[in-house]
């Protein structure tokens, strides 16, 4: 099977764009790609756009004005897996051949929807009974972290140093939206949302921003050691039994044992890790999901310190969602651009201790009741 | 697109059981799982379910409270996963003199919103 490279990174700083246009980001990231990957736009053979609210044929119009030749532009949309879906669309078009360089990027201008929740999609019998009972996102994060302090014995103050750890880490990221450091008092201190997260455990609604990649098949002869895509699984959310643990993070469990599979890899061998820390909960729920620990276990390697910038195993070296923002279609984009700086060592003053072979890029898309999560993402990036 | 309010037949909605008192759910025949709300009506998978009802009580399973923005005017309120002995677990309001706990008795309480359209809430079992 033909080695998919990733030759080039970009992504616009996530944050509140008034003076920016969503063209304008997307353009700023894809040009940014491009020229990361010593690339012209002409020998670019088709685009893959992840997004969730733009609306129809997005990518096409965010790309007009690039007067590109008539290639194809693909418009994906797996809610906040939109970005890591158009990624793992690309890849197969470039395996089997058809092209040997895309470009995939995502974008979303979350400012323009006026703050709030996300909207749950409810084009669903289910989902619209739930949401007039109250179901929004942060409700479904807030139950499982009831469950998780309940059953494994820890207070809320673990909770806020996941927001702790990833606000310092945003703290060193030019791209984050969220630059400043918080304590846990100020996190636990902060507005109750939906018990037991408060606001700082949440990652902000309002933010816009832009992430691209340039893929290939062609090994790059670039300054930088060359990152290839080992692993790429998405999966869709079985449905709910009445026994589920919540915990237990199915669907993301699922897509890593097959990335894994497929990178032919154990979770011990992952260096770094980007995942969907859209509240804090996520994150310890996901350390196991991602069998970064044993079931349980998530609160207890927090507090190690194991997945700090100096750890063992650092996990969103980026920010994460809760710092660095959370603009859905281009989440799942930038986690892996984060990761190629990481493997690069191009992070800056967030750069992880250890030098880093492969790294893990998670992310899931939501919004319906009945299912864990509608759609995973997994990706493992290796030098 | 099935609306929460759609009657079915007897006039009720579809999550209700024909005479008003119970939450209706389903079972599907094959693999005998058991879902909530049931499949609607007007589904065309609707003959590969059977309808059963769920009993009066449940145990909480997990649960938030909501904190709408101080600007609203709206007061918190809690929402809850709720376990029924009959396999099905079901996501409402919980409307209680305290705080919810897992594992807690609650009891369907079928009503109206304000806004007279049909809803259920959980409150506390005696």
């Amino acid at each position: 099977m033909k080695d998919i490279y990733i030759s080039g990174v970009a992504m616009t700083r996530f944050g509140k764009h008034d003076q920016a246009s969503m063209q304008d980001l997307a353009q700023e990231a894809v040009l940014g790609a491009v020229a990361d990957a010593s690339e012209t736009l002409d020998n670019v053979e088709a685009f893959y756009c992840g997004n969730v609210f733009g609306g129809m044929i997005l990518g096409q119009v965010l790309l007009r004005d690039l007067a590109l030749a008539g290639v194809p532009v693909y418009n994906i949309e797996n809610a906040c897996a939109s970005g890591a879906s158009a990624v793992h669309l690309a890849m197969h078009a470039l395996r089997a051949g058809v092209y040997e360089t895309v470009v995939v990027f995502g974008v979303e201008q979350l400012t323009k929807l006026g703050g709030g929740t996300i909207p749950l999609q409810l084009n669903d019998y289910k989902t619209g009974l739930y949401a007039e009972q109250g179901m929004v996102l942060p409700a479904v994060y807030a139950m499982r972290g009831t469950r998780y302090l309940h059953e494994h014995g820890v207070t809320s103050e673990v909770l806020a140093k996941v927001a702790v750890k990833n606000r310092y880490n945003g703290s060193l990221n030019p791209y984050a939206q969220t630059r400043k450091e918080t304590t846990v008092d100020e996190v636990l201190g902060s507005r109750m949302i939906a018990d037991p997260l408060t606001l700082l455990q949440c990652c902000p609604s309002a933010v816009d921003g832009s992430a691209a990649l340039v893929l290939t098949t062609r090994k790059p002869q670039g300054r930088h050691a060359p990152v290839r895509i080992i692993g790429s699984v998405v999966q869709s959310g079985i449905r709910e039994q009445h026994d589920d643990d919540i915990l237990d993070a199915e669907i993301t469990a699922r897509a890593a044992r097959l990335a894994y599979r497929q990178a032919g890899i154990g979770p011990s061998e992952v260096d770094v890790v980007e995942l969907h820390d859209a509240f804090t909960i996520a994150e310890l729920i996901y350390y196991e999901a991602l069998g970064l620990c044993a079931p349980g276990e998530g609160a207890a390697l927090l507090e190690s310190g194991e997945t700090s910038l100096s750890g063992r195993i650092p996990v969103s070296p980026s920010g994460g969602l809760l710092a660095k923002g959370h603009p859905l279609g281009a989440t799942g984009v930038a986690q892996m651009t984060e990761i190629v700086w990481q493997l690069q060592r191009r992070a800056g003053d967030r750069q992880i201790t250890k030098h880093a072979r492969i790294g893990l890029a998670q992310c899931t898309g939501g919004g319906i009741a009945g299912v864990d999560h509608a759609a995973s993402s997994v990706h493992i990036l290796s030098l | 697109m099935t609306d929460n309010a759609d009657t079915t037949a007897t006039g009720r909605p579809y999550w209700q059981t024909p005479d008003g008192k119970h939450l209706a759910a389903c079972e599907e025949r094959a693999s005998r799982e058991r879902f909530f709300p049931p499949i609607p009506q007007g589904s065309p998978l609707h003959a590969r379910y059977e309808s059963i009802t769920l009993g009066d009580e449940a145990r909480i399973y997990s649960f938030t409270v909501i904190h709408p923005h101080p600007k609203s005017g709206k007061a918190p309120f809690a929402l809850v996963y709720a376990d029924f002995p009959e396999k099905v677990r079901v996501f409402g309001i919980y409307e209680g003199d305290g705080r919810p706990s897992i594992g807690e008795r609650v009891r369907v309480v079928i009503g109206a919103a304000e806004s007279g359209a049909p809803r259920y809430t959980f409150t506390a079992a005696r």
